[in-house]
């Protein structure tokens, strides 16, 4: 019978699940770790060393390091995600040799972009000095290239060796720094000195990654190629990695352009009556990212992998339920399991905190913030983590929103509680970080009750056609 | 004339059954065929328009997915609209459907009973919930839909909880989104329904007899569920994982048995809707009665030939060279390559021998390469040609014996073709074959032997037959005026088509009452 009928197997897609956001996802979180070893390095260095009588080049140098912080950290965020996603894919396809090409290109995007927004920053909008402008865009621009680095390092999952290099590049930023302040204290100095440590950091995190990953690139077209698809497939996680960058800062800026900021030379603007305990409430906070990290490796990563291989395994629904259950159970259990001795540990602060303030030499004004900082800590740390986890199932229009609310959130409140004066900054910072780590769980455990409905329909690729992957 | 497509009629359940102007007298129904894939089936459809002129047609051409292929026939002057139904158009939409527990319940034991039975019922049950669901949504809402996801769920729980989850749920997706696909589709508005198979086509043209109560018939050319059973065993891309051993009371279902049933019920569905079920020929009737087919509605219509202008072609004569020909498709069904070991051993006997392979070469264009580097090695590049799709009438003069040697086939339209011009067949015994060559087994005043029927892929078997005929011109015309006479009788074109034309005048007009009570 002639051209009856089609092969049955052009209506039966058999295809794979999204298995492989794990790296990409775990990526996400580790970023934030190691930079706590940068701000460490920003605060050793205004306490080991004074200000010389009359001048403020170390609040002016703290201020610079923290402003290309967060300039390279809201530009390359966007980049980075969808970089870290696009290797992700990669690797899931075996194609290890692409590695090299995209992480370039991946360099190349955050460098040009963060150094077009520095100029203009630095340039145009605070009239900086010429010499120390130089400083501060080469400065910023490696820091934008650690962000990508770090990324594509964590993917190595040799953690020792990213904590490694961040040590010893703020160790040797620290000492020299220090030395260059103490033989001739002037800013640009102090920035191209910063910027050796920095360039340890970048040359150990590219080293490792190259060692993992030792091919040739030949053909730089088409891995920029690649992320300029993957800027626009993934615009959710590209987005998303803005707005997290944008509302990590955005109750900082609020309060250095309120009457509560104060501004050191050139324009630069900060709150020393916020940033610091605000400062020290991150710091507080560590155990519970070192203990999520953690958990990730013990227990998340391995039901996360029985889930999906089971599937691929052929399981029946009831093992692949069971398995969905665990992964689910495990969770939610773990991330209390974190957060509870860590609520433990900000109250401690939270009622200690007098004694911190004074131990620390900070303006006693700031206890109240110091305690809603703490608090608000461990409410952004359980947003963050939730968030990051619906990225290991590829949730990324979730992402994308429980971003944008704390964004909006953290810039709304933190506006809105200025009227309510120095005794209760950081109220704003501490209720937005409460809304959406509510918004973040909730969608985090959404998302693990429908995962077999999301594994196999809603996020599976061979369902939802995605042609710029 | 408008060429619709699913886009243009979207969210329409239905066309305008009130302007009769708008009405088609035939809606023709067909699956991967017409107007996209050249010969068989889709000549037929195009001679059936064409040849009732009278008739105005509309055709439903199902598709796997989008785009459409480039069409391979003319748009004849009285075929109204042709529309495209894509039964994989279901990859993105919303997910997010709410219905009451009850009629969730209804639902999934309705699909359970479809997809385990069938039946016309049962059709009309399943239709009239998911045109509920479809209401204001799109096929890919429902597909993607947690309500959709529950009912995979239920349906794997219920049918084989032992199986790989992943491999049910792929041919459950591909099952269930190419039902909702049919039942979702605007019902182009028609006075009768005509559909050329079971499967999609026969779901489809069943759900026309539900809801519009119109005649609804098939002419089956070939078993569509036999065909879709050996593909289903063949398949490599089903997984077994239900090893029942040597065991005939293991009563656990595979993937296989999943796929097989569901086909068999659209199957009886179809049958069940039909006021006529006719074949081509009797071998097929049996299959039918088998899959539910009700006897008393049952008939035969030959595939008909033009005979009159093939039996006006001058016939070979003995001086020219000795010429043989397969006309057909060069795809594997018709076993090319044991026609180019017959040709390779003949060319020793014949050496004027000329070997055509008469038939287009773009579908398979893998099998039409390995044809002919085959050509290549066994040194047949002066003895056999590949002309494409032509017409056969030009070559029908020159050509001393037609050759088939398909694996399958149902009424092979080019031994009726070649017949009608007193040219001999030498044919594998498949389908209607011995049936043409030989005779019905109550032909009246028999005529005898139209031909040489041989084993499937026999080389030599074919080579000799070939050479009986070749080699013996007395023979081989005795044989060619049987065929001619037997095609003239039986075969002949406008018997046929005064058949068909007699079929649709009495339904024209004709509500069959139809209700799924029935």
């Amino acid at each position: 019978m002639a051209g009856i009928g089609f092969a049955l197997d052009r209506i039966y897609r058999s295809g794979s699940i999204a298995d492989h956001m794990a790296s990409f996802a775990h990526a996400s979180v580790l970023a934030a770790g190691p930079c706590l070893l940068s701000a460490l390095c920003i605060w050793l260095i205004g306490s080991v060393n004074n200000e010389v009588e009359g001048r403020t080049i170390i609040a002016e140098f703290r201020a610079l390091v923290i402003y290309n912080f967060a300039l390279s950290f809201v530009v390359t965020s966007p980049i980075a995600l969808v970089s870290t996603r696009l290797m992700s894919d990669r690797l899931h396809d075996r194609n290890v040799s692409a590695v090299p090409g995209l992480m370039l290109a991946a360099l190349g995007f955050s460098g040009a972009a963060t150094i077009v927004f520095a100029i203009l920053f630095y340039d145009a909008a605070l009239d900086l000095d010429a010499r120390v402008t130089a400083a501060s865009v080469v400065n910023c621009a490696l820091i934008a290239f650690i962000w990508v680095g770090c990324l594509f390092c964590s993917v190595t999952r040799d953690y020792n060796a990213v904590t490694a290099f961040f040590a010893a590049g703020m160790l040797v930023a620290f000492m020299s720094v220090t030395v260059s302040y103490n033989v001739a204290p002037e800013l640009d100095s102090m920035m191209w000195e910063f910027s050796v440590g920095l360039a340890v950091t970048l040359f150990g995190l590219l080293a490792r990654i190259m060692a993992t990953f030792p091919f040739a690139v030949r053909d730089l077209v088409a891995p920029v190629c690649t992320m300029w698809r993957g800027m626009i497939g993934y615009w959710p996680i590209a987005l998303g990695g803005l707005f997290g960058a944008l509302g990590a800062w955005v109750d900082k800026w609020v309060v250095w352009l309120s009457p509560l900021g104060q501004q050191i030379g050139s324009g630069l603007r900060h709150a020393p009556l916020y940033d610091s305990p605000m400062f020290i409430s991150y710091l507080v906070v560590i155990p519970a990212y070192a203990g999520f990290i953690i958990y990730l490796e013990v227990k998340f990563f391995r039901n996360y992998r029985m889930f999906y291989s089971s599937i691929l395994d052929h399981a029946t629904l009831g093992q692949i339920r069971r398995n969905g259950r665990r992964l689910r159970d495990d969770t939610i259990v773990s991330l209390s399991g974190i957060l509870v001795p860590q609520l433990a540990i900000c109250a401690l602060v939270a009622l200690s905190a007098p004694a911190v303030i004074d131990a620390l030499d900070m303006q006693f004004r700031g206890v109240g913030t110091l305690r809603l900082g703490v608090i608000g800590a461990v409410f952004q740390f359980l947003f963050v983590t939730c968030s990051s986890l619906t990225l290991y199932f590829d949730r990324r229009i979730v992402f994308l929103t429980s971003q944008a609310c704390f964004l909006v959130l953290n810039a709304a409140l933190t506006f809105g509680t200025l009227v309510l004066g120095p005794r209760y900054l950081g109220l704003g910072f501490l209720v937005a970080s409460a809304i959406s780590a509510a918004v973040a769980y909730l969608a985090l455990v959404r998302t693990l009750y429908r995962l077999d409905y999301l594994t196999f329909i809603a996020n599976n690729p061979a369902v939802r056609m995605q042609p710029w992957a | 004339m408008p060429i619709a497509s699913c886009a243009q009629v979207a969210r329409r359940k239905s066309l305008p059954q009130s302007e009769s102007h708008e009405i088609a007298d035939v809606c023709l129904i067909v699956e991967g065929a017409y107007p996209f894939v050249a010969g068989g089936v889709s000549t037929w459809i195009d001679g059936q328009i064409r040849r009732h002129p009278s008739l105005r047609f509309c055709v439903v051409a199902i598709l796997p997915e989008s785009p459409a292929p480039a069409p391979k026939y003319g748009r004849p002057p009285n075929l109204e609209a042709l529309y495209h139904l894509y039964l994989g158009q279901y990859q993105r939409g919303h997910r997010t459907i709410n219905i009451g527990s009850p009629e969730r319940m209804r639902l999934f034991a309705a699909v359970d009973v479809f997809l385990r039975s069938g039946g016309l019922s049962e059709l009309a049950q399943i239709n009239r919930l998911i045109t509920l669901l479809l209401h204001a949504r799109r096929p890919a809402d429902l597909i993607n839909s947690s309500l959709a996801w529950d009912l995979v769920c239920d349906l794997y729980e219920r049918t084989m909880p032992h199986e790989s989850f992943l491999h049910f749920f792929w041919a459950w997706r591909a099952l269930f989104g190419g039902l909702v696909a049919t039942l979702g589709f605007p019902l182009p508005a028609a006075r009768i329904y005509h559909t050329v198979s079971t499967g999609y086509a026969g779901l489809f043209a069943a759900r026309a007899a539900v809801e519009t109560s119109r005649p609804v018939f098939i002419t089956e050319h070939g078993i569509y569920t036999n065909e879709r059973r050996i593909e289903i065993l063949q398949a490599d891309w089903i997984i077994d994982t239900v090893d029942k051993g040597y065991s005939i009371h293991d009563s656990r279902r595979d993937l296989r048995d999943f796929w097989t049933t569901a086909f068999e019920s659209y199957a009886r569905t179809c049958y069940a809707a039909c006021a006529e079920v006719i074949t081509l020929h009797e071998a097929n009737q049996i299959a039918q009665i088998t899959l539910g087919a009700s006897p008393e509605r049952m008939r035969i219509i030959p595939n008909g030939v033009d005979y009159l202008t093939l039996s006006r072609l001058p016939q070979a004569t003995s001086d020219e060279p000795p010429t043989v020909a397969l006309v057909g498709r060069v795809v594997p069904i018709k076993d090319v390559k044991t026609y180019l070991q017959a040709v390779d051993l003949l060319r020793r006997q014949f050496r004027n021998l000329h070997a055509l392979i008469l038939g287009p070469t773009d579908e398979q264009p893998g099998y039409v390469d390995e044809c002919r580097t085959m050509v290549a090695e066994l040194d047949l590049a002066q003895v056999v040609e590949f002309t494409g799709k032509v017409d056969v009438t030009t070559y029908f003069p020159h050509i001393h014996v037609n050759v088939l040697t398909s694996l399958s086939e149902s009424q092979p339209l080019c031994v009726l073709e070649a017949g009608a011009a007193g040219i001999p067949t030498v044919a594998t015994d498949v389908g209607a074959c011995r049936e043409i060559m030989f005779g019905r087994r109550h032909e009246k005043a028999a005529l005898g032997e139209g031909g040489i029927l041989t084993d499937m892929s026999s080389p030599g078997e074919t080579a000799r037959a070939i050479a009986a005929l070749l080699g013996n011109s007395e023979q081989r015309m005795r044989l060619g005026r049987v065929m001619q006479e037997r095609v003239k009788r039986y075969y002949d074109l406008r018997m046929v088509d005064e058949a068909y034309a007699t079929i649709y005048q009495r339904y024209r007009h004709a509500f069959t009452g139809l209700t799924a009570q029935e």
